[in-house]
Formats: C-alpha cells, structure tokens, sequence
C-alpha cells in the first residue's frame, strides 16, 4: 500500500528524514498546516527512534508536565501520526541526497532522495523542501583509543540498552561503565535491576556529563560508586574482556599509570559521548559546525542549503527529548514558511505562519545570498558550542548554549565589538544540561541602533566586523 | 544398484590419495592448500581460529610490493620479485581486489639518501620495473605530496604497487579451496604430533571449543570425503583429558573442550607465530620465532586528500628490520597509518597509548596536517620473524615428511603464492606423488556487492533478490543479501561478517549493525542467539537471556 502510494504521488512538499521525536514531531507539524504530501522515512522497522528502548521514565517533563517512559513518550506522538494523513515508510534508508538543479523558470526545483528499502527497492524521492531529523551516533572505543586487547564485551551503553530492552539479552555479569553519559548512569540502573554487578562509573572529567537528577537515581540510590578524574587505561583479555585498568587522571588529562588498578569484569559499557548523524546530510553539500558536529543552522533551523532544514540529535546533542521535539514543530513551521516563501505550495496555511511583512522580509532573507546577510555566532569564554550558528537579528532567538565546565554564579553574555547585547545571570551552570536563552528581535533591534546608530538592514550590507557577535559564560 | 554404483571408482582412488595437512589457514596456508589442490591429494587444514586469516594475515599493511625492499642474501629479497608477479596473477584469478598505487620511501638526511639509493641499486638488480629518485628540487615531492612536510629531501618513489585487504585475499583462497575439495577445521588447535613409524603417518591430535555450532558442524566433519579425522576417545563424554597441563591451561576458559586425532601422510607448518611450537612437536628446534607487534590508526573515510600515495619513512635504525612507518591508503578509501616494530607475546595484539604516540609523532614529521580527531579505530597485529632472519622453507631434519612455511615476515603476504608454489615443491622432493587434478578450478568468481557509487544501478539486484535493498550496515550500506551471501561461504561470527562485507567496520564501528548482523547469523547458521560470537570461543555478543 505505501508502495502505491509513493508511486502516486510524483512530489512529496517536504520530506521528513529520520523518525525519532524530532522528525515525527516536524512531520506531524507539517501535516496540521496543510502539508497534505509529507513524507516520513525511517530506517528501522518502527518509529520512535531512540525512545522505545528508553523504558525508563522521565520524558516529557516540559512537554506533557508528567513523567512518561520512552514508548509512552513517542506512542503520544505516533498515534497522532496515525490521525494525520502523513506517508510513513519504515525499514527505508535514505542514502543520498541531491540538491535540486538549477531551473530555467527561477523556481528552486526539486531535491531527490535515494532511498532502499525491502519494499520499494532503490527508489527517488523528490521533495520541495527537506527536513533531516537522523538523530545521533555513539561515540566508540576506537575513537577515544582505549588501548589493550580488542576482545568482545566492549559495547556502547545505546546498544547495551537495544540489547537488554528489545532483544532481552544481558550483555553481561560484572559491568564497569566508562563515562557518566546519561546512558551509562541509565544503564548502571537497569543491569543492576537485572542482576549485573555493576563495579563502577569512572570519569575522564573532574564532573559529571549527565543529568544530576540521574546520578542521584541512578548511581547513589543503587550505592554504585562514581569515581571522576578516571578513565580506563587498558582493556585486558583475549577473545572476552577478562578485566581493565583504570587510573586517575592529571589536570591535563593524562592518565597517572603508576596508580592504576585492575578492575575484574566481563563488560566494559562506553557512555562517552555521541555524535550528531549527518552522512546523509554531507550528500546534499550541507556545511556542518566543527563544535557541534551538526549543520550550522540560522535561526529558522534552515542549513547552508536552501529548502534543507536540520532539528533534533543530528543539529545537536540534546539533554531531554521535549527540546527536540518543540525543535522538531519549529523545524515544520520553518520548512512550510519557506515553501511559501518559494510559492510551491498552495495548502499550506500562510496566515498562521506569517504576515504579510515578514513574508517579505523573508524572502529577503533567506534567499539565494543568505549567509552574506547574517550575523555569525562565535562560542566565546566556557561555551563548547551554540546553536544557531547564524542569527539575522530580525527574528526572535532560541539560543541552547551547551557549557565547557560547571560555574557557579555565572553570567552569560551576547556581545560583539561594541559592547554587550543581552547578558543574563544563572545560578548553577552544568556541561550536563543545556542553556536555553531567550532573545527578542526588538532587544536586537534596539542593541544595534544604539551602538550602531543605524538600522539593521543597513548593517548587515558588507560590515564584516560587526558581523560576529559572541557568546560567553563568565564568573559574575 | 550395482556394486560399481554404491562404490563409485573414482571416490575409491580418492582414498588413496596421500593426505597432506596444513597447520594455519593464514594466507601462507591458504595458499598452501590451494596449491596442493591443484594435485590428487586428500589436503586438510586444522585452523585454531573460528576463521581463517585471523593471525598475521588480519592485520598488517595489506601492500604487495614491489620486490627490492628486503636484505640482501636473503629469500626476503630473492623471492620478492616473482612474489609479486605471481601474487597479482593469482588475485586476478581469485578477484581478489587490488588497488594500484604509487609510494614514496621519504629521505630526511643523508644517511637515508645513502639507503635509498642501495634500494634503487637492488631493484634494478632484480629487474623491479618503475623505480626512481626523485628530489626535492624545486619543490617537486610537495607539488606530489601537497602535505609532505618541508624537511623531507628526497624520495625512493615506486609507480608499481598495490595494496589489497589481506582477509580479502585469504577468504577468496579459502573459498576456492573449498571448491577444489580442500577440507577445513577451523576452531580446531593442534595440541599434539606424534610419527607413527610403522604405519609411516602422522598422528596429529587437536582440540576444539564445544559450541553449539561446533555439533552442527562435527557432523559434517564425520561424514567428510577425506576419511582420515578419527574422533577421539573422548569425544561423546565431552571431557578432555590432556598430561601437557600447559595445554590445559591455554583452554581454562572454554566451558569444554574436544579432541580429534588426524592420520595424515604429511604436514605443512604454516601456523604463523606459532610455527615454532609446532616444528618442536615434531622434533623441529632449529629456528624460533619472535612474535613483532606493529601498531596502526584507520582513519575516517570522509578524510580526503591527505596524501596521493604511499608515504614511507626511512626506517630508523632501531627499527632496520620493519619497512618504515607509513601513511598509507587502504583500497576501500580510508587513510591507514603504521606502524611500529615491538618485540612481544605471541598472543597479543593489544594496542598501547606509548607506541600510538610514538607513531603520531614519527608521521606528524613527515605528512602535515594528519587528522587525528578523525581516527575510527586502532589495532595491532602480530608478525612471526623467525630467529633465521629469512623465510624458513623445506623439510626438518627429523623427518622429511614435515615441511615449514615458517618465518613468514614481510613481503610473506607478496609471496604467498610463490612460497605455496616452493612447498609443493619440496612435498615433490620428499617423495609425494604429485599428479594433476583434472577437476582443478583455480578461478573464484567475486561476490556480487552493491553499487555504492550508483544506488539507483542496483535496481536489477533488487529485483533478482529483495535483500539486496535492505541495508543492515548503515556506515558502510551493507545489504542483508550479501551478508547472507558471506555466511553461505563460511563466515560463522560476526568478525567474520565484518572481514568479508565490511559490515561494522565503519565509523559507528557496529554500533548500528551488530544486533542485526547477529540475528542474521543465528537465523542463516540455525544456533541460539547467545551462541552467536565475536569471534569465535567465548567471545559471546550477549550474555545470558533474561527471563
């Protein structure tokens, strides 16, 4: 039937690639507008994407105001899917992406998805506007060199939990964790409910990287000990993991060998970090951020590509699934705004969208000379990264800030050359959990005809040394 | 039926035929094996390894050179040249994958200009065609080598090299051999030989890990053509009773473990580092070997453009026995870097954060601009260098009917098919009958992949067989046919999988695959789940079920 029905329709309005929280949510949004032709592709045989392993409870928080598991979470979500009249194509991969060719006409033409799945085959896709929603990767053994033997039982937390909540199978008896990745704390819960002697989570950083309220739920209720500055030295065994070592770390990272100790286990869990899903996205030419590994986005969620927007895990790591989810819906909204930008679609719901200014405005914008127009966003003092890497001023901003180190009493401030642009006080500042930062158009506005005693508009024409304002979290 | 038809003549001369085993399926046995295939021989080959290709032969630089690197007087350098002419008229035989590519060997001072120039003089003396010196006159090497770094002077520069994935080219031997009616018993580890004089055969007593792949696959084994592999005594009771403790102690951690006795008219030593333990059994003490641990980083293959060749460093003298360290291309189109040269235990192939180091630094001097932040994995292997310092070829004193391929170092992998070639050989000297096998087939037919540059070109596959369009390995866009296809010829684990579609040797390094491919494995090999390994053993991917 699905098959049928790609057959049918010849031009999918937006596509939705990836369906996890983010890419359902953007989907669903795109259908209450009156996107009638949306596309969802997802790779495995089942939405949800991640979520559905996460037994757990502790999701939607912010969205729902009540603590839901994993699959209560995206059940939500796919049910209302369900109701909408979105096209799901489950076990299909997306491989490539590419980009429209220029049309005589002026319009933008239209992208085309390669795609294989057990049902269609090798198939295009073509699409007025893309949204990639591919979630993240973990980040491995071999990335981070753990030196040692090569046996089996070194396994990342995200597959330990795919193995133990959906296959049902431990990955082990006696379990030492490296990292303090929410996943890794998550894990360290759940394989002791099972009966897995967990030895021990042991931290590269002198803090910890997850949630504090997992630590506490998951660590000190189960009286499993953390041990920061540590990390594991050498992986021993020949064909199963028989042990490792860990040792203390200096400042400088460096592990202390002399003080290293062997730890006996069968297990080594990696929560060491994941890393934004973008070989798709690299297909269609979109310019990825060294510090975020995920497209460098405007404010509107739009990448380096026209018509290709990003949102959830593969734009940036997130720490709760709600975020990704609101991104998700503003993601939806961006996409249709553009699609009625490029008037390609006739359905789509224009007054909950725009005005008429800012329709114009828009296409200004985020026409073909974009980047030209924006301001760049630098991570300055504390700030790992930021997103979006690339603000107009125009608009209102949605800044997530993630942290280098944890600081009390700190001051996080938006300036440029001139002088501060927006500056706000935070108690406790954690690596752990994301800095949402709010940014009206009117404060921009008002900041740059102070210190610029001009309006914006003007500005952004050719001043390249007003066009980098950065962000910092200092001591206040 | 008649007694002609129950008794077929030609299975009846089958078993007449002498019965040659070959010690280690790495490439030198591998190659060994089919070799002796082409000839009316009952061949076996006892692996310890749930696969073959598993020692040596996993990993190392994968370059079939060109035949003027070794030292002089030694077979190292003699059988380089026709090594490598043989090896590249074999592999296209086999399909085996080659990439060609050009090196450079990097000169920073005048002692190495001094080197290179010896290595050109010994190449032209062994008529190695493509050979030259090239200067950095006029920034020539850097318009060649955009990220060489400045203080490189000069270079020995080779047109005429490839480089291959070395499990690539023992699964295609393997393959073959099968077909050619060599038979394997691989997760089988010779503990014991011992020269039945009256009955002038060898008995050859090995041990295995009792899985339940192992019962599936005893049956086989049982009603195999060759006839010569005995259960031992203890086989049924499952117990293993050894007097070597030594043995045991290697076995400590099999739940159980299994005997057989092989008859065999002759035996091959190819068993890699361990040959000399081996030749010992035998009443072999003439050499030794030295297990040589080089140590390498794959790198990401979205790098591009860090070098255009094979980029060698002059060997330093502490390490004079190894070709030099390297940035080097892998022919799927990664960046590999190695390696080092470290005396060390048999059985490691651990990597350690001093020699990756030293590694970084060594090549940091010679390629700019190295990305190491996009380093995927890194690995060790093992070479044997046997205390000979060459090749260890022929009979033993002892008893001519036991022959070495021993001290297999490099350029072994380039000479794999001339050492396989010079066994035959001496088996003929020894007395073995070698007479043509008319059924002989030497050509292997490529396993048909994807089109990973066209999808769309796929279509046809598709068409023919569904699994082709669902992609298990998300990194490297492995379909599901074609690691069905794999478990048909012989893989029984996932690194097995992995060695012969690539299947979790991407970036996300099976994060996405492993589960998938392992429940393909138990479904297509009809075991448990729990069974299923990473590499054989007690290697198991998951551990218990849950209730």
């Amino acid at each position: 039937m699905l098959t049928n029905k790609l057959n049918n329709i010849k031009v999918h309005d937006i596509a939705v690639i990836g369906a996890g929280p983010a890419g359902l949510a953007a989907a669903i949004r795109c259908n209450e507008l009156g996107i009638k032709n949306t596309v969802l592709i997802e790779r495995d045989s089942f939405a949800g994407g991640i979520l559905p392993q996460c037994i757990h409870n502790g999701f939607g928080l912010k969205f729902f105001n009540k603590e839901l598991t994993g699959p209560e979470y995206c059940q939500v979500f796919i049910d209302k899917l369900k109701e909408n009249d979105v096209n799901l194509l489950l076990d299909t991969m997306a491989l490539e992406i590419k980009k429209p060719s220029k049309q005589k006409n002026g319009s933008p033409g239209y992208f085309e998805i390669i795609i294989a799945g057990k049902k269609t085959g090798f198939e295009i896709i073509k699409a007025k506007a893309i949204i990639l929603a591919l979630g993240c990767r973990e980040r491995t053994r071999g990335q981070i060199m753990i030196p040692g033997a090569r046996p089996s039982g070194v396994i990342t937390a995200g597959l330990a939990q795919r193995m133990v909540n959906i296959e049902g199978y431990l990955p082990g008896k006696e379990i030492v964790i490296l990292g303090s990745g929410d996943i890794g704390l998550i894990m360290a819960r759940r394989l002791s409910l099972e009966g897995c002697k967990v030895k021990g989570v042991y931290e590269l950083m002198p803090f910890s990287t997850g949630l504090l309220r997992n630590i506490s739920q998951c660590l000190d209720d189960f009286g499993i000990p953390l041990f920061l500055s540590h990390t594991v030295t050498e992986i021993l065994g020949n064909k199963r993991v028989e042990a490792v070592k860990v040792a203390p770390v200096d400042e400088g990272l460096k592990p202390v060998l002399e003080k290293a100790c062997r730890i006996k286990c069968d297990t080594l869990l990696l929560s060491v970090g994941l890393i934004p899903e973008n070989e798709l996205s690299k297909t269609c030419g979109v310019q990825i951020d060294y510090n975020t590994g995920g497209p460098t986005v405007y404010e509107n969620f739009q990448t380096s590509v026209p018509g290709v927007f990003s949102c959830g895990n593969s734009l940036f790591v997130y720490d709760i699934v709600d975020e990704a989810t609101k991104d998700g819906y503003a993601a939806a909204e961006s996409a249709a705004r553009y699609l009625i930008a490029n008037a390609s679609c006739e359905n789509i719901n224009a007054e909950v969208l725009f005005d008429k200014e800012s329709l114009k405005l828009y296409r200004n914008l985020y026409g073909s000379e974009a980047a030209e127009k924006f301001f760049d966003i630098e991570p300055g003092e504390n700030v790992a990264y930021a997103v979006p890497q690339k603000i107009s001023g125009l608009e209102h901003v949605n800044f997530k800030i993630r942290p280098k180190k944890p600081l009390k009493n700190a001051i996080v401030q938006i300036y440029d050359k001139q002088g501060e642009i927006f500056s706000k006080k935070i108690r406790y500042v954690n690596p752990g959990e994301m800095i949402f930062l709010d940014v009206s158009k009117e404060h921009f506005r008002k900041y740059l005809f102070q210190n610029h005693g001009r309006k914006l508009e003007h500005v952004n024409h050719g001043l390249k040394e007003l066009k980098k304002i950065t962000l910092s979290i200092k001591n206040h | 039926m008649n007694i002609s038809e129950r008794f077929p003549k030609e299975k009846q001369e089958f078993l007449q035929y002498p019965t040659v085993t070959v010690i280690g399926a790495g490439i030198t046995g591998c190659a060994i094996a089919r070799e002796l295939s082409k000839y009316k021989l009952r061949v076996t080959v006892i692996e310890k390894e749930a696969d073959v290709g598993w020692g040596t032969s996993k990993a190392n630089s994968g370059h079939i050179h060109p035949g003027h690197a070794s030292k002089k007087g030694s077979l190292l350098l003699s059988m380089g040249r026709r090594g490598h002419v043989l090896f590249v008229k074999n592999a296209s035989e086999l399909s085996i994958p080659m990439r060609k590519i050009s090196s450079n060997l990097n000169a920073f001072n005048t002692e190495h200009i001094k080197k290179i120039e010896e290595l050109l003089q010994q190449g032209r003396q062994y008529n190695v065609p493509g050979l030259s010196i090239i200067t950095n006159e006029g920034g020539r090497l850097k318009k060649m080598e955009p990220n060489l770094n400045e203080d490189v002077i000069a270079a020995l520069h080779c047109s005429n090299l490839y480089v291959i994935s070395p499990y690539e080219a023992v699964t295609a031997i393997y393959e073959n051999s099968n077909d050619n009616g060599v038979l394997f018993l691989l997760n089988h580890k010779v503990e014991d030989i011992h020269f039945d004089s009256d009955e002038k055969k060898f008995l050859i007593r090995t041990s295995s890990f009792k899985d339940e792949l192992y019962f599936k696959k005893a049956e086989t084994i049982f009603s195999g053509a060759h006839k010569n592999i005995i259960a031992g005594k203890n086989h049924k009771s499952g117990k293993f009773e050894n007097k070597n403790e030594k043995s045991i102690k290697t076995y400590n951690n099999f739940r159980s473990v299994n005997d057989y006795i092989i008859k065999s008219d002759y035996i091959i030593n190819a068993a890699g580092v361990y040959a000399d333990d081996i030749a010992k059994m035998a009443g072999d003490d003439s050499f030794s070997i030295t297990a040589i641990k080089g140590q390498y980083f794959l790198l990401d293959s979205d790098v591009k453009n860090l070098v255009n060749m094979l980029n060698i460093r002059v060997s330093d003298p502490e390490n004079e026995e190894s070709k030099g360290m390297y940035v080097g291309l892998t022919p799927h189109g990664n960046f590999i870097l190695g390696s080092n040269y470290e005396v060390t235990e048999k059985d490691d192939t651990g990597t350690s954060a001093q020699s990756l180091d030293t590694i970084k630094e060594k090549l940091s001097r010679m390629i700019n601009n190295i990305p190491f932040n996009k380093v995927i994995t890194t690995f060790a292997g093992v070479r044997a260098y046997a205390s000979t310092g060459d090749f260890v070829l022929g009979p033993i004193k002892a008893n001519k009917s036991f022959i070495n391929a021993a001290g297999i170092q490099s350029p072994g992998l380039t000479c794999a098919f001339y050492i396989a070639e010079v066994i035959a050989q001496h088996l003929k000297e020894c007395g073995a009958k070698l007479i043509n096998n008319p059924a002989y087939n030497g050509q292997r037919k490529s396993p048909v992949v994807l089109d990973r540059q066209d999808f769309l070109a796929n279509k046809e596959l598709y068409n023919m067989n569904d699994k082709f369009a669902e992609i298990v390995c998300r990194c490297e866009k492995v379909s599901e046919a074609e690691i069905i296809d794999a478990i048909r010829n012989g893989a029984t684990t996932l690194d097995s999988v992995k060695f012969r579609t690539r299947a979790g040797m991407g970036r996300c390094q099976g994060g996405y695959c492993t589960l998938r491919v392992a429940k393909i494995l138990s479904r297509e090999l009809g075991v448990s789940f729990e069974s299923i390994t990473k590499s054989g053993q007690d290697s198991f991917i998951a551990g218990s079920k849950m209730p």
